[in-house]
């Protein structure tokens, strides 16, 4: 098992889901997912359950989009690749019909998409404890870090549910009579996130201000939009993500500023290092897209599956090398206990 | 010195206590006793601000500083939550780093062989070695002044029972306040300076110990002892003490107790298990209809022995001792009561403030307990019961201890740490070691093979007086003659 820090896997959550967003090449994306199940795979460990529970969700997820895809294609009877039986309720509304080569990358890429965000939030859960996730909610967020604690805690609150459904079959209770898997997650994440507890007790002053912040962090760069008072180099190089994922950076940093940071956020360990770098790497393959050439591959035309923006897929493998050269492994059966 | 004033609160599930007024002194245990339900979890709770959606009125103060309605976090330094809901972590390591810094008190408190199980498969009888690791002295941290403790004896053997209450007393006196809810009035009568007594969430009785006159539960042991022997109670906080006074005092009691007219073990051909097929050495084991025995096993775990002897009984199950939280109630209920032939609607018969729709997650301990007891009180087919005494105050205790004695519905297995509640409720005892089985009788039969000695025999000096009743049926035989 190699356990993550969640600053750097917040900051893996932030830059693999900006790339995720705004590329609809196929490619990278299938390259994206590659990546991260090989690092999820690699990783195992306790909290393996959270990875589990995101593949499923990814599936899920990729499923909606094919039938999606299916049910609402877009295209022409010229150049349909299929003709799907269609049905029209009604004026205007139509469901079936040709499915053209840009419905099919359409759906694709959605699913991919989805599939490599809910990826993501899986290791994310999977590589770093709950512990670790509520302290950096709650140095960023402070008195409002309760409404991050479900998706803070679903890492092992999937380990939780899984092992609560496994009691429930080996006593023979029938699935019938237990709460379905969203209840159970979300009972588990609340136990875990009542049970956990700060080292130093919050500060009002503090507590204050770092609210102060949070209010001119998400409001101003709007209120900036709203005014167009935002500099054009801001406006036409950064992606609508890039400006969420740098909202969030600042509020982590000026956040982690603050007295009263929980000193967990402060233990790094070696094993950190891999990934911290796997992460830089990967932003910097984003960051130097343009002068990379690497701009068009991310979006190219549908059909067109030469197209690859190397330095991004490149960063990308780098991941589960950094995970896997890193992990330990830990024995998978504890002792035996009747 | 914690300080209440008209306390009262309202927790979300509906339970009261009102108008509390107590004090704590530092260097001292206060403990608060009562039946389920009657408000003790309730109290801790709130001071531990631990009542999420509560409604607290009245005040409480901790050396000056009002704390009533002061959230966990805010309270983090000042005082100290042990509860089986407040163990932090996902691991048993977790859990240990968290409260010790690192794992290595994990050999020095048994838990070694269990750093990688998570906290909530980790059994019930081991989780109070955790909170013994809470009140580990930590070097270069400030040790709370006030240390809340909320019912965690239940399921754990002596030995960890006394290290807990020893380490408990070592805070108090180092100048922690000690506030302690606990259905164990035996461990209560041993440690605790004030017991004060809840009854529907009122105070019904504050003061010392030696003085307490229960009002809604049975005396502890060493009370009832020395009243009936008529001895200072004072003197019989421990049961070296008790024996101590009673040389000192010149009670004798005779060589052979008077047995009641207690319930003869059940006769008749039974079961026969071939040790060998459960993997042991030694007889054969014959369980008897309408049985109520307790397996022990000196050397380790019963609970593997348990689950292969019941898996030889025709019809066997299991109770077991962790029901998952996610079940709902009534769909629980219906599943048992369909799987032994139950009538429809008994198992819940009895509990009528159990909504059918709410998850075992949301019960207290003590609705958790009895639930429990309702599953294991129902079937005629073999059942093995795991801890059954576990979350129940000492009234339900003896109450089942009883119903196992005299009125079984049908033969039971009974595994448990609490060798008192086995002595009480067990016709017969198998006692293992190493895999060997190295007695098979009743408690009497067995009694010095037993683990550890029950709390009477300690007290009279004799293995032949096990239960309170042998000492007072031969007290009273005394009396008479």
């Amino acid at each position: 098992m190699t356990d993550g820090h969640p600053l750097v896997w917040l900051w893996l959550l932030l830059v693999g889901s900006t790339i995720s967003i705004n590329t609809t090449n196929p490619v990278l994306l299938l390259v994206l997912v590659v990546a991260l199940g090989a690092t999820g795979f690699m990783a195992g460990g306790p909290r393996r359950a959270s990875f589990v529970t995101a593949l499923g969700a990814a599936l899920a997820a990729a499923l909606v989009w094919v039938g999606l895809t299916l049910v609402l294609p877009r295209g022409s009877a010229a150049d349909a690749l299929l003709m799907l039986p269609s049905w029209s309720p009604g004026p205007g509304v139509t469901f079936g019909g040709p499915l053209g080569l840009t419905s099919v990358v359409g759906g694709l890429v959605g699913a991919l998409r989805a599939a490599a965000v809910v990826l993501l939030f899986g290791l994310a859960g999977q590589l770093v404890s709950a512990r670790g996730w509520l302290a950096l909610s709650r140095s960023t967020l402070g008195a409002g870090a309760p409404a991050l604690h479900p998706l803070a805690c679903v890492g092992e609150a999937s380990v939780e549910a899984l092992a609560s459904r496994q009691r429930v079959a080996q006593q023979r209770w029938g699935s019938g009579a237990a709460a379905g898997w969203l209840t159970s997650l979300l009972l588990a994440a609340r136990d875990i996130a009542r049970a956990d507890r700060p080292r130093v007790a919050p500060r009002p002053g503090v507590e204050i201000i770092r609210l102060l912040m949070l209010l001119l962090l998400t409001a101003g760069p709007v209120l900036a939009l709203a005014a167009g008072v935002l500099p054009t180099a801001v406006t036409t190089h950064l992606f609508g993500t890039d400006l969420i994922a740098l909202v969030v950076v600042l509020a982590v940093v000026l956040g982690l500023a603050l007295p009263g940071t929980p000193s967990l956020v402060w233990q790094w360990r070696a094993s950190d290092v891999p990934q911290a770098a796997a992460a830089l790497v990967l932003t910097l393959a984003w960051a130097l897209r343009g002068p990379l050439g690497q701009t068009a591959a991310l979006n190219p035309p549908p059909g067109d599956l030469t197209a690859l923006p190397w330095a991004l897929a490149g960063a990308a493998v780098l991941l589960p090398l950094a995970v896997g050269l890193t992990g330990q492994r830990t024995p998978r059966r504890v002792a035996a206990h009747a | 010195m914690l300080e209440l004033a008209a306390f009262s609160c309202v927790d979300p599930g509906g339970r009261t206590i009102g108008d509390l007024s107590l004090t704590a002194a530092p260097g001292s245990i206060t403990a608060v006793v009562g039946r389920s339900g009657s408000g003790g979890a309730t109290l801790v709770r709130a001071l531990a601000g631990a009542m999420n959606n509560g409604r607290i009125r009245g005040t409480a103060t901790l050396n000056g500083r009002r704390i009533d309605g002061a959230t966990r976090d805010e309270l983090t330094t000042a005082a100290l939550w042990i509860s089986d809901d407040a163990l932090p972590g996902g691991t048993v390591a977790d859990c240990l780093r968290i409260l010790t810094g690192d794992t290595s008190a994990a050999d020095d408190l048994g838990l070694a062989d269990d750093l990688a199980r998570r906290l909530t498969s980790l059994p019930i009888d081991l989780r109070l070695r955790l909170h013994c690791a809470s009140l580990l002295p930590r070097a270069g941290t400030t040790a709370p002044s006030l240390i809340l403790v909320d019912r965690v004896l239940g399921a754990a053997d002596a030995a960890t029972r006394d290290r807990f209450c020893t380490l408990l007393r070592d805070r108090a006196r180092d100048g922690a306040t000690v506030l302690w809810a606990e259905h164990d009035l035996d461990a209560v009568w041993e440690h605790a300076e004030i017991i004060v007594e809840l009854v529907d969430g009122r105070i019904a009785w504050q003061g010392r110990p030696d003085e307490w006159q229960p009002h809604s539960l049975p005396e502890p042991t060493l009370l009832t002892l020395a009243r009936a022997l008529d001895v200072p109670p004072a003197d019989c906080r421990t049961a070296e003490q008790t024996l101590e006074t009673l040389e000192e005092s010149g009670i004798v009691l005779p060589l052979f107790p008077r047995r009641t007219a207690d319930s003869a073990a059940p006769t008749g051909s039974g079961t026969l298990v071939d040790a060998a097929t459960v993997g042991l050495s030694g007889t054969a084991i014959e369980i008897r209809p309408g049985e109520c025995v307790g397996i022990i096993d000196t050397g380790g775990r019963p609970e593997a022995l348990a689950r292969r002897l019941i898996s030889k009984l025709p019809g066997g199950d299991v109770v077991p001792s962790q029901l998952p939280g996610t079940l709902r109630i009534g769909a629980a209920a219906r599943t048992w009561e369909r799987r032994h032939d139950l009538p429809v609607g008994s198992v819940l018969a009895h509990l009528p403030t159990l909504r059918p729709r709410a998850l075992l997650v949301d019960l207290s301990p003590g609705e958790l307990a009895l639930f429990r007891l309702a599953l294991a009180g129902g079937p005629t087919t073999p059942l093995w019961l795991s801890h059954p005494q576990a979350g129940l105050d000492p009234r339900e205790r003896h109450s089942l201890a009883e119903d196992l004695r005299r009125r079984p519905a049908g033969t039971r297995l009974v595994t448990s740490r609490d060798v008192e509640f086995l002595v009480r409720a067990c016709h017969r005892l198998v006692v293992v070691s190493h895999d060997h089985v190295i007695g098979d009788g009743s408690p009497s039969a067995v009694a010095k093979l037993l683990p550890t000695e029950p709390l009477v025999c300690r007290a009279v000096g004799s293995t032949r007086y096990l239960r309170l009743t042998d000492v007072l049926a031969t007290t009273e035989t005394q009396v008479h003659a």
